[in-house]
């Protein structure tokens, strides 16, 4: 190690040999240098000549990517030593769309027990149900008392530049065999790791602050859907979406028939209707085919008839849309007037059309006569 | 043996709405819309219930009231599911739900609505 840069023994070939033998007859290396040739710079250490690699400092940035088995290992083993299983990461960036999804829009759309509507605190009676309701594992409450109660650990306060430099000097002017090679490397990956997950409970930590004075299932709650960044309750949900980040919120509309010009009944499934913080017009995030639908595929818009009426991320404006998709998927296809992309009594006429054959079910369905599934057009 | 009648009016596609209870002898004999004027007419209602009947009644603005996917009419017990408090009591339970008029959809044909796409 010289000057931040790995030297190692030269290939010992007879050519090789040969020339080094010249060179430093001749005076040593530092004239071929001199003479503008390029190539390795070459060392000599108690008569053996070393050639320059690669940069100290690069190595150990890049190790990582370099040596990834022996990162996996090394985060494998600070996660253990840390947490004991997979560590906490922010899932959700945006807290006070978290915070309208779960304290402001959720409420509407899942019936709450009377305990958590009379609470003083709402938002903390609230966490404190659907902990129970998501069954949040134990773990997150455990974390979410270490994180409010911990300082960040020592070793991970050092920012990148010093931890770099302290291997760096360690290692500066030394004969370093493999062995203490490898070791340097997995002490550096570790202590990059240590740094990089301290941070990132740091991270958690700050966001965690508003909800300090909670109770301990309520924070534990928090975390757990900061990190998990999903939940589902009772057929309404939010996920963070992976492509662009954006929160996306969906109430399921359960299975439900249409009637078509003819009274045949044709039973559609289950799908997620959602809006998302990015656009509050209403989409069907499955894949799925309906009249009010141009395609048969995931994320269409619902054909409302009109722009959804809010702009803004607030909820007011999710519920209003969320309800809007809803009610046009429920009640928006009218048999008489065949509105729509589709007609639900056309006949598929080549491959590629949609059409509705495969969802009818008999007129004296006793799902529907009993009204476990409800006909949601007959109204009209 | 007769059982109480849980009529709840839902607005839009919220959980909860405002109900009331009709016990055994309040409510034969009488329809369903009699039995929701009834509870659209109440007065006593709390500040929460007063919110839901504001929200109901902005809905049923050119709206319409539907349980089960139909208009309100005829016998309620015709619409009802049994229930069961936490007490293990039995209970009709009848929901109605206030939406507001919703029509998807453009009324041209298919190649006209994807071309406005």
């Amino acid at each position: 190690m010289k000057g931040g840069t790995l030297y190692l023994p030269c290939p010992m070939d007879p050519e090789t040999a040969s020339e080094l033998e010249k060179a430093v007859e001749a005076g040593g290396f530092c004239g071929l240098f001199q003479r503008d040739v390029q190539g390795p710079k070459i060392v000599f250490h108690e008569g053996v000549p070393y050639v320059e690699t690669i940069g100290w400092e690069g190595l150990v940035r890049h190790a990582g990517v370099l040596f990834p088995q022996c990162a996996v290992r090394m985060r494998t083993k600070v996660c253990r030593d840390l947490f004991g299983d997979a560590p906490p990461h922010v899932a959700l960036r945006n807290t006070a769309h978290l915070e309208t999804a779960l304290f402001q829009v959720l409420p509407r759309f899942v019936r709450l027990p009377a305990w958590v509507k009379s609470a003083e605190n709402r938002a903390e009676s609230l966490a404190v149900w659907l902990s129970k309701k998501a069954c949040v594992p134990e773990r997150f409450h455990r974390w979410a008392e270490d994180i409010r109660r911990q300082d960040v650990e020592s070793g991970g306060t050092k920012g990148s530049a010093s931890l770099l430099q302290e291997v760096w000097t360690d290692a500066e002017g030394r004969i370093v065999s493999a062995d203490t090679l490898r070791r340097d490397l997995e002490d550096f990956l570790e202590k990059t790791w240590r740094e990089s997950l301290s941070r990132e409970q740091e991270s958690l930590r700050e966001r965690l602050r508003p909800y300090r004075h909670w109770a301990a299932p309520a924070v534990g709650f928090m975390l757990f859907i900061l990190t998990r960044g999903a939940l589902e309750v009772d057929g309404f949900g939010f996920f963070a979406r992976s492509s662009d980040g954006a929160l996306v919120i969906y109430k399921r509309s359960g299975p439900y028939a249409l009637r078509d010009y003819y009274n045949r009944l044709y039973l559609f499934p289950d799908c997620r209707v959602a809006v998302t913080s990015q656009d509050l017009w209403p989409v069907v995030v499955d894949s799925y085919k309906h009249p009010l639908l141009p395609r048969h595929q995931p994320w269409q818009r619902i054909c409302l008839g009109h722009s959804p009426s809010g702009r803004t991320f607030t909820a007011p404006h999710i519920i209003r849309s969320l309800e809007d998709g809803l009610n046009a998927l429920y009640h928006g296809y009218d048999p008489r007037k065949r509105n729509g992309y589709h007609r639900l009594d056309h006949f598929g006429g080549f491959q590629g059309e949609i059409h509705f054959d495969d969802l009818k079910i008999p007129s004296d369905d006793p799902r529907c006569l009993s009204g476990e599934i409800p006909i949601t057009n007959a109204f009209s | 043996m007769p059982v109480p009648l849980v009529v709840e009016i839902l607005p839009g596609q919220a959980a909860e709405g405002l109900l009331e209870v009709f016990e055994p002898g309040t409510y034969e004999g009488r329809t369903l819309q009699e039995l929701v004027d009834v509870i659209l007419a109440r007065q006593d209602l709390s500040v929460e219930e007063r919110e839901i009947l504001e929200d109901i009644l902005l809905q049923m603005e050119r709206g319409v009231l539907l349980c089960g996917g139909r208009p309100i009419e005829g016998d309620p017990l015709d619409r009802a599911r049994v229930e069961e408090t936490d007490e293990g009591e039995k209970y009709y339970y009848v929901a109605v739900r206030a939406l507001r008029p919703q029509e998807g959809g453009l009324s041209g044909s298919w190649e006209a609505a994807v071309r406005g796409q």
